[in-house]
């Protein structure tokens, strides 16, 4: 016990965290964890399970768009081929769970590597294009290869298939508990690429790329990296959403999703990664929310959207920079001087 | 006056930058004609001529921006034409920019760091996930950044982000950062502006101090012809892209092609120019 603790504070530093906000973050995991003993209705924990799944997804979106700088309007993409990867592999093939999921994955890692082998051809709006269209052919290869993916119906998983974890049934509450596990894990995971040399060299690359080609940033790779560390929590958000519904059909894989995660990390805030997870939970619960407004619904969200970013133009992440700023100690500025200091032995 | 080794004892050795013949055209304008410099280990060499006379057109060209149409570029007698500018930056060929261009959103302290990557490699996994040759590199890389900062008198703004900081500030944060990995040469693209007076001599100073600690060599783009004259033991001239003369900062004074650039220009032939004029008032 008394190792642990100068453990736990090392993986907080390099986390790039400051001791506030990490106590923050685990008193909110914390009340994350007691929310299924007191949302009684599976229908709203079911709406906060998706909102978690979506928040991975963001984050991967982020790495690619906010963090690194290039656009990608079809992320649906790679949630989908880990959502039909694990279906078709566990369904169709009868292949064990654990190693479905693991080439669900590795299929969307390589849908990345080859979105990044793109981005080092295409800039800005052909870009986006490119990656759009990807977006529509997946659509159409899923609504329309009913051997494979079962068309415009989709596959549905049995009761008896899905998976027992610890000889536990996988029902809603176990789910939100393996989610919020996931998420937790991938957003430590994010925050430890954002302060590494990896990280710097996707900001350095967002930022100004001749600059960071020129300074010794191999920008062809680390573009590479970071779209498939974008595909790679993809394909976990997949297999997540697969777990949540037990249901994949290409209706929740079309290029207006994309869009939709897109505005997840527009709200949050671009390249801001807690952010990314308060946009996810804004863009999934709202929606939900606004039910009784039937019809309106639509309106009443994007204008809300629009408001969040005419008032907080760096998104709802600015919560966690000002609570950052609050917990803070107070640095002595030094007066510059505007002098070079040269040693005294020269 | 002091100005570091002199030529004859340097030119035995084999030159840090050479350009041979390189020319450069855009659009059927040509930037670059044929043009010679040799640059020697520990050697300070002033470029300069009137707006547009292909100065950082070179600059761009010697650290890969793009390939010359034709000529050779050599680093430390290795062939750099063609190679991608991180590559040729990996060599120890740094450079600053004329417009500053410092990544905004990310700190001073990281601007610096970023430089420092040509001596990390570790791998992707490897600095993710923190082992200890990652963690060791990562240590060494804070290191050399805070000496650097140190040295250029901006430690203090470590932890800013870098668009916070005022021109003259993130001039000296970019010299850190081209100055972070020690490289063999550095291209210096207006490191004076925007600077104040006394710091443009403390500038001079610290780069000779470089050059005689490290043996740095340097290519400085000046307009504020003190600099040039001052520090640097040999100056080229450029022209419409071309070499019209080259030697030391005395013979450069009286040359007469080079007057006749500057002073053509202020009779109005190609429209003043401010900084054109400031040369020719200093000549």
């Amino acid at each position: 016990m008394r190792k642990l603790w100068p453990r736990l504070v090392r993986v907080q530093s390099l986390a790039g965290a400051t001791f506030g906000l990490a106590m923050g973050g685990v008193v909110l995991v914390a009340l994350g964890c007691l929310v299924p003993f007191w949302i009684h209705v599976d229908y709203y924990l079911r709406v906060l399970v998706y909102a978690m799944v979506n928040s991975v997804i963001a984050l991967g979106l982020n790495f690619a768009v906010g963090v690194t700088g290039q656009i990608n309007l079809g992320q649906a993409v790679f949630v989908g081929l880990g959502a039909y990867g694990s279906a078709i592999l566990t369904q169709k093939l009868s292949a064990p769970w654990v190693a479905s999921v693991g080439t669900a994955v590795l299929a969307a890692g390589i849908m990345g590597a080859a979105l990044g082998w793109i981005s080092n051809r295409l800039r800005g709006p052909y870009l986006a294009i490119t990656t759009l269209a990807m977006n529509l052919i997946f659509y159409l290869v899923a609504s329309h290869e009913v051997w494979l993916t079962g068309g415009p119906m989709g596959i549905r998983i049995p009761r008896l298939n899905v998976p027992r974890l610890f000889g536990v049934e996988l029902d809603v509450r176990v789910v939100y508990y393996v989610v919020l596990v996931a998420l937790v894990a991938l957003f430590l995971l994010g925050r430890l690429i954002y302060h590494s040399k990896v990280g710097r060299a996707f900001r350095a690359v967002r930022d100004d790329e001749t600059v960071a080609s020129l300074m010794g940033v191999n920008t062809v790779r680390t573009k590479m990296w970071a779209c498939v560390i974008c595909s790679f929590y993809g394909g976990v958000g997949g297999v997540l959403y697969l777990l949540t519904f037990r249901f994949v059909a290409p209706s929740e894989f079309t290029a207006l999703q994309s869009f939709r995660y897109l505005a997840m990390i527009t709200i949050g805030g671009l390249g801001n990664l807690s952010g990314s997870i308060l946009g996810a939970f804004f863009v999934t619960t709202v929606p939900e929310f606004l039910r009784v407004v039937q019809g309106y619904w639509d309106v009443i969200l994007g204008s809300s959207i629009l408001l969040i970013l005419l008032l907080f133009p760096k998104g709802l992440g600015f919560v966690r920079d000002y609570l950052s700023q609050l917990v803070r100690k107070k640095e002595v500025e030094e007066r510059w001087t505007g002098e070079f200091r040269l040693p005294r032995a020269s | 006056m002091d100005r570091g080794i002199p030529s004859s004892q340097s030119q035995l050795e084999t030159p840090v930058l050479e350009l041979q013949g390189v020319t450069k055209s855009f659009g059927g304008i040509l930037a670059v004609k044929g043009l010679d410099i040799v640059l020697h280990p520990a050697e300070m060499v002033g470029l300069i001529g009137p707006n547009g006379s292909g100065k950082t057109v070179t600059v761009n060209l010697c650290t890969g921006v793009y390939p010359p149409d034709s000529g050779l570029i050599r680093f430390r007698g290795v062939p750099i034409h063609g190679k991608p500018p991180w590559e040729i930056n990996r060599m120890g060929l740094s450079r600053t920019f004329q417009t500053i261009r410092l990544w905004g959103r990310m700190t001073v302290l990281e601007n610096v760091m970023v430089g420092y990557v040509r001596f990390m490699g570790s791998s992707f996994l490897g600095s993710v996930v923190r082992a200890p040759l990652a963690r060791r590199e990562e240590a060494k890389a804070r290191q050399a950044a805070l000496d650097t900062l140190e040295l250029v008198g901006m430690a203090a703004f470590a932890h800013k982000p870098a668009e916070d900081l005022s021109l003259g500030q993130q001039r000296l944060v970019e010299l850190a950062r081209a100055l972070v990995s020690q490289p063999s040469c550095v291209l210096l693209d207006e490191p004076a502006a925007g600077l104040r007076g006394e710091l443009v001599l403390q500038l001079g100073e610290f780069l000779r101090w470089l050059l005689k600690e490290r043996g740095t060599s340097f290519l400085v783009i000046e307009h504020r012809i003190q600099l040039v004259m001052q520090f640097c033991s040999r100056v080229i001239v450029l022209n419409y892209g071309e070499k019209i003369a080259e030697g030391s900062p005395e013979q450069i004074r009286t040359n007469e092609a080079v007057i006749a650039a500057y002073l053509g220009r202020r009779r109005g032939e190609y429209g003043r120019s401010p900084n054109g004029s400031v040369l020719a008032r200093d000549l």
